[in-house]
C-alpha cells in the first residue's frame, strides 16, 4: 500500500493554509535565488567593467587616487 | 554478437583512386602520429636525457652525464621544497574555492530562470581571457592606492601583493575569479543529467531537501565533480603565468615560478629538466589518486 506516501493537495478549508504557504516558500526561494544568481554575476563582472572602463577613461581619471568607478 | 563492418561507397573519389580502407586509415593517423611525435614525445625525451647531464643552454662547455645528480640536488634544496609546500597550499586553497563557487552556482543556475542562457554566457567571461591578461589587471586592481578592491572594501592601502601573508591568496583569488565558471560549466551538466523521476520519487517520500541533496544529487554528479577537481588539480599545480605575472614575492613563489627561473634566468637547463620530471611524476601520481576515487564513484 504505496498510496499513502503520496502527497495530496488538501481540499479548500482543509489544510489548504500549509498548502499555500509550501508554494509561496518555493516561490520565495526561486526568487532568492535569482538574486543570488544576479548579485553573483554582478561581483564576477565587477573586474571587467571596471578594466574596461578603464580602458575609456582619460589618463587623469584613470590614474586618480582614489580610483573613479564611472566616468 | 553485432560486427562493425566499414567498406568505401563504391562511388567515392577514394575508392574510384583504388585505396584502401587501411591507405585512407594510415593518410589520417600517420600525420597526427608523427605530430605527436615532433612536437610532444621528442622533447619530452630531450629535456628528460638533459636531466641527466651537466647542460647549460648558455654555455658551449662540453656536456657531460652525471646520471641522478641533478634529481639529488633538487630534492635535498630547501627552497624547493618550501616551493612544493607553498604550490600544495596554492593548489588546497584555489581548487577548493573554485569547487565551492562552481558547483554553488550551478545548483543556483540549475533551475527554471528568466535569461538562464545569458547569465550563464556571462559567468562563464572570466575564463575566456587570457590568464595574462587576468594577472596584468588583477595586479592593478589590488594595486594599493589606484586600485578599486581596497577603495571598495574601505581597508587603506593594503599592498596584498607584497604582503608575504597575502600574496598567495590574492592570486588564488584571481585563479578562483577565472576558473569557477569551468566547475560550474561541468557541474551544470552533471546536474541536468541527474533524471528527474528520482527527485519525483524522493518527493512522493517526502524526503527533505538536505536527504534529496545528499541522496540523490551528490552521488549522480560527483564523478563529473571529481572529473573537475582532476582537471583543476593538474591546471593549478602546473600555475605559472598568473602568478608571475602577478607577485614576485618569494613567499607565493610557485614551482612552475622556480622552474622557469631556474632554466631560463639562471640556466641550470640539467637541474631544470629534473625538476620539470620530478613535477610531472607528482602531478600523475595526484591525478591517479583521483582516477581512482573516480572509478570507485562510478561504480557506485
Amino acid at each position: 500500500m504505496h498510496h499513502q506516501y503520496l502527497r495530496q493537495v488538501p481540499e479548500q478549508g482543509k489544510g489548504a493554509l500549509r498548502w499555500l504557504s509550501f508554494q509561496r516558500a518555493g516561490r520565495l526561494g526561486n526568487r532568492s535565488a535569482i538574486a543570488a544568481v544576479i548579485v553573483v554575476t554582478l561581483i564576477f563582472l565587477s573586474p571587467i567593467y571596471w578594466i574596461t572602463s578603464t580602458a575609456f577613461k582619460p589618463l587623469v581619471l584613470a590614474t586618480s587616487v582614489p580610483p573613479t568607478v564611472a566616468f | 554478437m553485432t560486427t562493425l563492418i566499414t567498406t568505401l561507397d563504391p562511388k567515392s573519389r577514394a575508392a574510384s583512386r583504388g585505396w584502401s580502407d587501411t591507405t585512407i586509415r594510415n593518410v589520417f593517423v600517420i600525420p597526427t602520429v608523427l605530430f605527436l611525435i615532433i612536437f610532444n614525445v621528442f622533447p619530452l625525451l630531450y629535456s628528460l636525457a638533459f636531466s641527466f647531464t651537466d647542460f647549460r643552454a648558455s654555455s658551449k662547455a662540453a656536456v657531460n652525464f652525471v646520471g641522478f645528480k641533478n634529481y639529488i640536488d633538487v630534492l635535498a634544496d630547501p627552497v624547493i621544497w618550501r616551493t612544493f609546500s607553498t604550490t600544495l597550499w596554492y593548489v588546497i586553497v584555489s581548487v577548493t574555492g573554485q569547487f565551492v563557487v562552481g558547483f554553488g552556482l550551478a545548483l543556483l543556475l540549475n533551475r527554471p530562470l528568466p535569461f538562464k542562457g545569458l547569465l550563464t554566457t556571462l559567468l562563464m567571461l572570466p575564463m575566456m581571457l587570457s590568464p595574462v591578461v587576468v594577472g596584468l589587471f588583477w595586479k592593478l586592481i589590488y594595486d594599493p592606492s589606484r586600485g578599486i578592491l581596497n577603495h571598495a572594501l574601505g581597508s587603506g592601502p593594503v599592498a596584498r601583493l607584497s604582503d608575504s601573508n597575502l600574496a598567495l591568496y590574492a592570486v588564488a583569488i584571481t585563479d578562483i575569479w577565472m576558473w569557477s565558471p569551468f566547475v560550474m560549466l561541468l557541474s551544470l551538466a552533471g546536474l541536468s543529467a541527474v533524471p528527474k523521476h528520482l527527485y519525483e520519487a524522493a518527493s512522493i517520500d517526502r524526503a527533505g531537501k538536505l536527504y534529496t541533496f545528499f541522496r540523490i544529487t551528490l552521488p549522480l554528479v560527483a564523478p563529473i565533480l571529481l572529473i573537475a577537481v582532476i582537471f583543476r588539480t593538474m591546471e593549478a599545480f602546473k600555475t605559472f603565468d598568473i602568478a608571475f605575472v602577478m607577485t614576485g614575492q618569494p613567499a607565493a613563489e610557485l614551482i612552475s615560478s622556480r622552474l622557469y627561473k631556474m632554466a631560463f634566468q639562471q640556466w641550470q637547463t640539467g637541474p631544470s629538466s629534473a625538476l620539470a620530471y620530478i613535477i610531472l611524476i607528482m602531478v600523475l601520481c595526484i591525478t591517479n589518486i583521483y582516477v581512482k576515487y573516480l572509478n570507485k564513484a562510478k561504480e557506485r
